[in-house]
């Protein structure tokens, strides 16, 4: 329920209860980002999507604020990937800064392959993210985000689930084949089913500090070790749209947590990073504690974990967030088949397998990210320091340095529904990475070849006599950047994903090679 | 005229990082020393190029003498 100490950015009216109990093929719980991304997919899949959230409006407060090139393609495909672009702060560029040096260090370019559609990233507050998805699906007739509607307990049968749901007019029960389980770190499904994560937990308290002030910075990623303003810890600076910026500082573990958010507590950092001259206005102060850990499993059954009630990270990479959308686009068009029944519902296993794998990436990335940033014994602190001294003049030192390897698409290695290559490749992309971006005419812009792969399997052709398939085909010249990417030659065949994720790829395919890939990438062999 | 390599001629440091940060956990400060001898002097023997070797203490020698 509502409870004061959130901050509120948009009001929502309480969903009425509904009369009786209720029987659905699916219902989301929890109104974030991922639950709200995960309803969009399927309700543009032509699936009636009910999203039942203890909240009764948006919360304020920027929370998550890097959103990865993938997780813009994702919007892309959902129609909403270019309103957030356009609000959002574009950057590229990082700097590592070291104790009081001017100069960084170094610097760094997210986005090493030009000639896509999307940045690398934005900056961009999450009620903002929250508030255009809450948009688009209001707009849809087939869909209902029921505000105000707590669940307070489950039921887990062989077959399906029931939900009891708190209203302020009383309660009912949801029973659902299945319970998609959006509902954030705190997960109460994950707790009432007595579940729990495994892994690391980091001793070190973090204090955000989002405060609106003007002045002329360039839209980069600033990151300090050791700065003379927050000696011995780390900070970073990130631009959000409004002028409002987001500072980070590293204030350890042994503090006074309700202390460390009073302003006058909070002010000597900011000065320090902005300087002293600068005015500015607090919008969002927090400390924060992070883990690096995971749920076993993702899929118990009828109960389906996706995003931070699944796994969790430290913030230090942006992969936070950018997993959870991962998760959604990676179950999305999995569930859409299984409701069909065009698919067994052992595909939904592979969402684990492969989302199991893609929060073990982030956790690895997370973890040793923190380890670098903080250092947990002289020796590891001397080697941090070498790195860092050497790093400025040595081009060779410079790759050791990691104050967050930023998210990047996880790679399905052995996915189960993946071809292995039978042909000899030196180029091009592997069954399980996801697809590349390409203009589709050289110097044209506005026309992408992520647009048009689109969210359904795709035969994605080069050059002349595709083989005939059941699958829509899209066939490209055979030279030109987009060939190139995919070391492609005349006759080259790639089988895609809806979450455009490669499945197969044939220097020469037949139909049969075609047929037999589609039905392993939809489940049949499994 | 040094052939000492300064440009990136390495792959995975994320993974070398850990296994060497590693390396040293839950040990004492005298036997970290001893691990880093012991690792210099293997790398020593694994290079065979005494102008390199040299070249390389040199580099350590202006990087670390340097006033910060």
């Amino acid at each position: 329920m509502a409870t004061p100490a959130i901050p509120i950015y948009q009001h929502k009216k309480s969903w009425p209860m509904p009369d009786g109990d209720q029987r659905l093929p699916f219902v989301i719980v929890g109104s974030g980002p991922v639950g709200l991304t995960l309803a969009l997919d399927l309700a543009r899949k032509g699936h009636k999507v009910v999203i039942v959230t203890a909240f009764n409006f948006i919360a304020l407060g920027s929370k998550a604020i890097c959103f990865s090139k993938q997780t813009l393609d994702i919007f892309d495909r959902l129609g909403v990937g270019e309103k957030m672009v356009e609000k959002g702060v574009i950057w590229n560029v990082g700097k590592l800064f070291w104790q009081d040096q001017k100069d960084p260090v170094y610097q760094f370019d997210m986005l090493p392959v030009k000639d896509q559609k999307n940045p690398g990233f934005i900056n961009l507050q999450q009620y903002y993210v929250e508030e255009y998805l809450v948009d688009a699906l209001e707009a849809m007739d087939n869909v209902e985000i029921r505000w105000g509607h707590t669940v307070s307990d489950i039921n887990i049968s062989a077959e399906d689930a029931t939900l009891l749901i708190q209203t302020r007019e009383g309660s009912y029960d949801i029973t659902a084949d299945y319970v998609l389980a959006c509902d954030g770190s705190k997960s109460s499904i994950r707790d009432k089913m007595g579940l729990d994560f495994q892994g690391r937990i980091f001793e070190d308290n973090f204090l955000i500090a989002d405060v609106k002030f003007k002045q002329e910075r360039p839209s980069e990623r600033w990151f300090w070790f050791d700065p003379p303003f927050c000696k011995g810890g780390t900070a970073l600076l990130h631009k959000q749209p409004d002028d409002i910026w987001r500072l980070d500082f590293q204030l350890g573990w042994e503090i006074d947590r309700e202390a460390a958010i009073l302003p006058e507590n909070v002010e000597p950092f900011v000065k320090g990073l902005i300087g002293e001259d600068t005015e500015f206005d607090k919008e969002w102060y927090s400390v924060y504690t992070f883990q690096c850990r995971r749920m076993e499993r993702f899929v118990h059954g009828s109960v389906i974990f996706v995003g931070d009630s699944a796994h969790l990270v430290s913030p230090f990479g942006a992969r936070g967030a950018n997993g959870g959308f991962s998760d959604a686009e990676n179950l999305a068009w999995k569930l859409d088949m299984v409701l069909r029944q065009d698919a067994d519902a052992t595909l939904l296993e592979t969402y684990n397998y492969e989302r199991v794998m893609g929060a073990d990436e982030n956790i690895l990335n997370s973890s040793r990210a923190t380890d670098f940033m903080t250092p947990k014994d002289n020796q590891s602190q001397a080697f941090r320091d070498a790195v860092l001294g050497l790093a400025r003049d040595y081009e060779f030192a410079r790759p050791f340095i990691n104050s967050g390897r930023l998210s990047t698409p996880t790679p399905y290695h052995n996915s189960p529904l993946s071809t292995e290559d039978t042909d000899t490749w030196d180029h091009g992309i592997q069954a399980g990475y996801p697809s590349l971006d390409a203009p589709l005419e050289e110097g044209v812009v506005g026309d992408w070849l992520l647009e048009k792969l689109g969210d359904r399997f795709i035969l994605l052709h080069f050059g002349k006599n595709p083989p005939s398939a059941s699958i829509e085909t899209i066939t490209l010249p055979a030279t030109g950047l987009a060939a190139e990417r995919y070391g492609a030659e005349d006759g080259t065949s790639y089988l895609i994903r809806p979450d455009q994720v490669v499945a197969a790829r044939w220097k020469q395919a037949s139909s049969g090679d075609v047929e037999r890939a589609h039905r392993k990438a939809t489940g049949c062999f499994l | 005229m040094s052939d000492l390599i300064l440009n990136i001629n390495l792959n995975h440091h994320d993974d070398l990082y850990q296994i060497l940060v590693d390396l040293h956990e839950g040990r004492t400060e005298e036997e970290s020393k001893v691990i880093n001898a012991k690792l210099i002097i293997t790398m020593m023997n694994q290079i065979g190029d005494t102008e390199i070797i040299k070249e390389i203490f040199k580099l350590v020698q202006q990087s670390t003498s340097r006033p910060e």
